[in-house]
């Protein structure tokens, strides 16, 4: 469904990718790993139309996206759960649900999805009234969550799902991750946590300085001498 | 000895308790976990304990001493620092200089010119090895070095006790190690520290005892084994997927 091909990437004289090509299929979840630095973010804001890549292509459904707006890369699909939320703090539970919907103009396919949201988060419902400030971590998690999936999109980008959350409440996020992906919707996820980003996904990408250095079934990853001793910590 | 004694702290946000009659001892030179699921009042504490929000009813002594009602400059400069989940730097000036304004702000024989606030800023930078980075704007900094800075602030301060908020999230395991080793060296330096975190392993590593909060109350609170051990504590917030992890 998404496929980055031999991508360039950086910001002024600082080259930060160098050759990355990935791919996630249809109704897969994959993930990305990486320390910080290594470009994860980079190469999130160049799918997402952010940055422009100075090399190599990025294609949705065979479509040749490069070089689209952000906007545009939207209306076709790709919705980013951007790293430490980026809620808009002010505005309710529901105004900021209602946000992941902007572009949309169904009324009823809307609803039906908001309805679909509280249904997976039931706390959300709760405290639809209340400003998105007043959440807890977890809860702002499961907003942004929810507004990304506002926007009906067919391949769901998370950016570190697992920031600053207790286990137990990443534990409650990766099972509604599983329902999401069930319904029908594919995800990629960014992740540094990689015991739980290998736990959820089923392809994995390392990425390190800028190029993948490994990849394959996160089962295969998972026992990578390499991996572990540099991600899992054992 | 109790350096910090916590009695019946309470905070009320509306109808809503998020922190219910807690009570706690800091020892003088330990190294306090505080963990409890995301919402359960542990910044919350920390926020009525330096000042920034007013109690609801309880106290704090700090070396037997009231600090309730305090402002937040006052409790400061008695020595309790502490740092912010999401960093908050100077962002036009350097990094040193963030770090000299901790410097000149802060407690018992803090500096009083620019010329000993640097030196001592470049001191701690040295400690917490970010010197190589002193002249860099504080926004060009990455994670992990913003971490670093925002504990060089507060160490400027010169505390006694200090507060971390969540200083690792968002680290590799290689940084997470390299960080519980300087927590653990700033206590050598004379320092009690209370540490929220949510990374496992490095606060089962940090950590002389654990406290659990959930709800805003005090679930329990021991050594690293029995808390980490304890149902409850599995059940309120370790959950499923890190009781699976610790059996295999």
């Amino acid at each position: 469904m998404l496929e980055v091909r031999g991508l360039h990437a950086g910001y002024g004289e600082v080259q930060i990718l160098r050759d990355v090509s990935l791919s996630v299929g249809a109704g897969q979840i994959v993930t990305l790993v990486g320390s910080n630095g290594a470009g994860k973010s980079t190469l999130l804001n160049t799918v997402c139309g952010i940055l422009r890549p100075r090399a190599g292509s990025v294609l949705l459904d065979e479509t040749d996206i490069t070089g689209w707006s952000c906007e545009a890369i939207v209306a076709r699909g790709i919705t980013q759960v951007p790293e430490g939320r980026r809620l808009f703090p002010q505005m309710s539970v529901r105004e900021n649900l209602l946000m992941g919907a902007y572009r949309r103009r169904d009324r009823a396919g809307t609803q039906r999805d908001l309805d679909w949201i509280y249904e997976l988060f039931p706390i959300l419902k709760e405290r639809q009234r209340q400003s998105a400030g007043s959440l807890s971590g977890g809860e702002q998690q499961m907003c942004a969550i929810g507004r990304g999936l506002m926007a009906r999109p067919r391949i769901l980008i998370l950016d570190e799902l697992s920031l600053g959350l207790a286990p137990i409440i990443l534990d409650v996020l990766v099972d509604t991750l599983r329902k999401i992906h069930q319904e029908g919707t594919t995800i990629f996820l960014v992740e540094q946590d990689v015991a739980t980003a290998f736990d959820v996904a089923s392809t994995g990408y390392v990425l390190e300085n800028g190029r993948i250095v490994l990849s394959g079934p996160t089962v295969e990853l998972k026992t990578n001498p390499h991996v572990k001793k540099a991600y899992l910590g054992l | 000895m109790a350096i910090l004694q916590a009695r019946r702290v309470t905070k009320m946000f509306g109808g809503l308790a998020a922190v219910s009659l807690v009570s706690f001892d800091l020892r003088q030179g330990e190294i306090l976990g505080l963990i409890g699921p995301n919402g359960s009042g542990k910044t919350t504490l920390v926020n009525v304990i330096t000042g920034t929000l007013p109690y609801s009813d309880g106290d704090v002594l700090f070396r037997g001493q009231s600090i309730r009602g305090l402002p937040a400059y006052e409790i400061g400069r008695l020595g309790l620092s502490r740092t912010f989940q999401v960093v908050k730097p100077f962002r036009n000036l350097t990094v040193l200089q963030n770090v000299m304004v901790g410097a000149l702000f802060g407690s018992r024989g803090g500096a009083r010119e620019l010329a000993s606030a640097r030196r001592q800023a470049e001191e701690i930078l040295e400690f917490v090895g970010l010197a190589q980075r002193a002249q860099a704007p504080a926004e060009s900094l990455n994670v992990p070095e913003r971490k670093r800075m925002e504990l060089a602030r507060a160490l400027a301060m010169r505390p006694t006790v200090l507060f971390l908020d969540e200083v690792m999230a968002g680290l590799n395991p290689v940084e997470i190690d390299e960080a519980v080793q300087l927590i653990k060296r700033i206590r050598d330096r004379g320092i009690t520290l209370m540490v929220i975190e949510h990374v496992m392993k490095a606060i089962r590593n940090v950590s002389d005892r654990i406290m659990v909060f959930h709800h805003g109350e005090k679930l329990t609170e021991g050594s690293p084994e029995e808390v980490l051990n304890n149902p409850a504590v599995i059940s309120a917030y370790l959950g499923r997927r890190y009781a699976e992890q610790a059996r295999a």
